[in-house]
């Protein structure tokens, strides 16, 4: 089920009074919750309940018996029951054609031709988002971190709590579970920013995303047909269509999480306003950023010991990243540029110089902090070509022609001309109104504002959305991964 | 909790209210097919895919055949896509026509396009992405089960939309140099297609349209479905009064894939006229005496001549092929 469909407009209203006025206990609203956990996710296809009811059953049983296992070597074989599971069917869902057409092209290049064919494998949506979930569970039960739960009902509403199963953000064991066996009360201002962060997120994605998405894809789709300049507006197109695509799911999950009572941790932090790269990494895709820290870079020994140990942890951990978006070279590619852009900046020991907000208690930001600001927008720009193209081919291509006299002429603009001028309106009063709270935990988080002033940048945004919105349906990009 | 409920109430009654008042806007600036959802049940009727939807002018067929208010005739042609022959347009046409009509008009045009279905597909999923598909409201003002089942943009781009089109029209030297396209329908469901005629624009746009029409006629192929729907199609029409089977001038190129794909389509169209009783009107002869926006629709002011040479053809009601 999606966010922007009617059916979600539905279920949310209806799970919301059965939650609130008529389960009575902590249990009651457990089941409630697996129950329409599984009616959310078996919309788009039932078959695939079972993967996440065996990852569950088999997480919830490892952790059981890590608990019951005091002995370090059989604790060390139940983690990796756990990870060669979860890993394994990750493996085999999202990269078994990937290896397989990489080893019979190496095979090939050789002069040994295999003959195979790929397997037609569905991906099963959310899958990467909830083995990490789990994941993070048996391994904080592992460090000792956690106690494992006793309740299965518990366990699996937490895998399978359905504002952030498909898409995150992927959440920590540590801080999520607790909450399923707390007592729940209903708090009309967790609600109501709830709320907000749902019409902000609805904004984003059906507002800035979509339309996005109308000139990203024409232009990346017949790059031979237009200027550099154009290419140039292309590449900034897709990189307000996957942040306003991804962090607008975000808000509509954690917003969601926060009508029935839960928080779950911020995963964007107004991440265009980084002014350096390591500023960018730790406001994008949070919960996965700090994931990655925490279980593989951490691990690996991180930024400790010598040049070479800390060049290679980077790499490391941006390459996996890159791979974890999806079985294909561009999005390698995408890792590795991100952790050339990272690695001067760590080398020189200056990825925590801009850990404040920038320009906090000022209107306008300074001459140098709107130039860092740029710099890191282009560079992450130009990475997401990569992230965005159809194959390495394909993003070279696209690079090359940007390189070309024409990207000193002004932009052409594209049909349909008055949807993309309002297109570059509304990404516009994103910014604004992000900038304006960028302090706070979301855009939109405005519960300090006067009354009036609340109720007339209501209006606004869902006036905008009314006029400007697509309501096409169209599917998250993180869905894919 | 009834703070939070009570203002959630407030805003969705807002919002619910805002979109009733937004679709009495809704009118032939909307989209391309909306109109033909909202108009009154009618006495005759232009039927086919949206080259007769561009192509065929109401006005002029009602003033050389001298249709009065009651009979004049309403375009209800749609797209390829939309309103090939089927169960679901055969729906819309029963939905569409007075029942108790009996000297009523009807053009029915028809193509090898038009009768021919993905060979992928079974009969009955053919139709299921057409706008007339699990119709209940063929004839409501404001259609909001149209609105809300097809229209996928925010109800303010009504406005939007209405106001571009008001701009437009009132000056007309805009709609000349328009560079793209920009569309309206018009009560009588006639489609505007308002384009640059530039030559290289419609070199490449016919490139276009012959590229497409190739991807058709390997994926497509004759369905015995659609034929058996247009044939139902023209023993409805009967029962309403005078049925016209017509083949409109497309340019040529595309007439070479047509015949290529279907080469024995006159001859069948020619037995199915004889079979049915009505008259076949084909123009494909004289092809090369308009112009074409993109090889397949004809260029609005030539719509306007082929709609005089049609209407004067059926005037004479011939049964023969052009010569």
């Amino acid at each position: 089920m999606l966010f922007n469909s009617i059916e979600f407009a539905i279920f949310l209203p209806s799970i919301f009074i059965i939650y609130w006025f008529v389960t009575k206990t902590i249990k009651q609203q457990n089941i409630l919750i697996l129950l329409s956990s599984y009616l959310f996710y078996g919309w788009w296809d039932w078959r695939f309940l079972s993967l996440i009811f065996f990852s569950t059953v088999t997480d919830f049983l490892i952790g059981k018996g890590l608990e019951k296992n005091e002995k370090p070597l059989t604790r060390k074989y139940l983690l990796w029951i756990s990870i060669l599971i979860n890993i394994g069917f990750l493996g085999f869902f999202k990269y078994y054609n990937f290896f397989i057409d990489n080893f019979i092209y190496a095979f090939s290049t050789l002069g040994i031709e295999l003959s195979y064919q790929s397997l037609k494998i569905i991906l099963p949506v959310g899958i990467s988002f909830y083995t990490f979930q789990t994941l993070s569970y048996t391994i904080d039960v592992y460090k000792g971190k956690l106690k494992p739960t006793k309740e299965f009902i518990t366990f699996a509403a937490f895998v399978s709590f359905f504002p952030q199963l498909v898409a995150g953000p992927i959440e920590r064991a540590t801080n999520l579970l607790p909450q399923f066996k707390k007592n729940r009360k209903f708090d009309y201002n967790q609600a109501t920013d709830g709320m907000r962060q749902i019409l902000w997120g609805f904004f984003k994605k059906i507002v800035i995303a979509d339309n996005c998405a109308v000139f990203a894809d024409q232009i990346f789709n017949n790059y031979n047909d237009y200027s550099g300049s154009t290419l140039v507006l292309g590449a900034v197109f897709f990189a307000f269509q996957i942040y306003g695509d991804f962090s607008g799911y975000s808000d509509i999950a954690i917003g969601t999480a926060r009508l029935f009572g839960f928080n779950l941790m911020q995963n964007f932090a107004f991440p265009y306003f980084s002014r350096d790269i390591a500023e960018f990494w730790r406001k994008w895709h949070i919960s996965l950023s700090t994931w990655f820290r925490d279980y593989l870079y951490i691990p690996l020994g991180g930024s400790r010991g010598t040049n070479y140990f800390k060049i290679r942890n980077v790499f490391i951990i941006f390459l996996v990243s890159g791979f974890w978006h999806g079985s294909n070279w561009t999005f390698i590619i995408w890792g590795g540029l991100n952790a050339i852009y990272f690695l001067p900046v760590m080398l020189l020991n200056k990825n925590r110089i801009n850990t404040n907000i920038v320009a906090q208690g000022k209107y306008l930001p300074s001459i140098k902090e709107v130039f860092s600001m740029t710099l890191t927008f282009c560079l992450t720009t130009f990475a997401w070509v990569f992230f965005r193209a159809e194959d390495i081919h394909h993003a070279i291509s696209y690079l090359s022609n940007i390189i070309h006299p024409s990207t000193l002429t002004f932009p052409e603009l594209i049909t349909p001309k008055l949807e993309m001028v309002y297109t570059l309106f509304c990404i516009f009063i994103l910014l604004l109104i992000e900038w304006k709270n960028r302090d706070k935990i979301h855009g939109l988080d405005i519960a300090s504002y006067k009354k009036n002033s609340r109720w007339m940048l209501y209006f606004i945004i869902i006036l905008m959305t009314i006029t400007f919105g697509s309501f096409n349906q169209n599917s998250f990009i993180y869905f894919q991964f | 909790m009834n703070r939070f409920l009570r203002n959630i109430l407030i805003a969705s009654l807002c919002i619910v209210a805002l979109h009733i008042m937004l679709g009495i806007f809704a009118d032939g600036s909307t989209d391309n097919f909306y109109l033909r959802f909202t108009s009154s049940k009618q006495n005759s009727l232009i039927i086919g895919t949206s080259r007769s939807a561009q192509g065929i002018h109401p006005d002029i067929i009602d003033s050389v055949l001298n249709l009065k208010d009651n009979n004049s005739i309403y375009n209800y042609s749609f797209s390829i896509n939309n309103s090939s022959y089927g169960k679901e347009y055969y729906n819309a046409i029963e939905n569409k026509i007075n029942e108790s009509v009996t000297n009523g008009l009807f053009i029915i045009t028809i193509d090898p396009w038009a009768i021919s279905s993905d060979s992928t597909l079974h009969d009955n999923e053919i139709d299921i992405n057409s706008i007339l598909y699990s119709k209940k409201y063929y004839n409501s003002y404001p259609n909001y089960e149209y609105l809300i089942k097809n229209y996928k943009k925010g109800w303010g781009n009504i406005l939007l939309k209405r106001i571009e089109s008001n701009i437009l029209f009132r000056n007309q030297n805009s709609l000349s140099k328009i560079k793209g396209s920009f569309t309206f329908l018009r009560k009588d469901g006639l489609l505007e297609v308002y384009t640059s005629m530039d030559s290289a624009y419609v070199k490449q746009n016919t490139q276009n349209k012959v590229h497409s029409y190739n991807i058709s006629m390997s994926r497509n192929k004759f369905s015995k479905f659609r034929f058996l729907y247009l044939k139902k199609t023209i023993q409805l029409l009967k029962k309403h009064g005078e049925v016209y089977l017509v083949r409109m001038p497309v340019h040529t190129s595309l007439l070479t894939i047509e015949n290529s794909f279907y080469p024995l389509f006159d001859k069948k169209m020619i037995n199915l006229a004889n079979n049915t009783h009505v008259a076949y009107l084909n123009f494909v002869n004289s092809s090369t005496q308009y112009s074409y926006t993109d090889g397949n629709h004809l260029y609005i002011e030539d719509a306007k001549r082929y709609s005089i040479k049609l209407a004067e053809r059926i005037k004479n009601s011939q049964r023969l092929v052009e010569p």
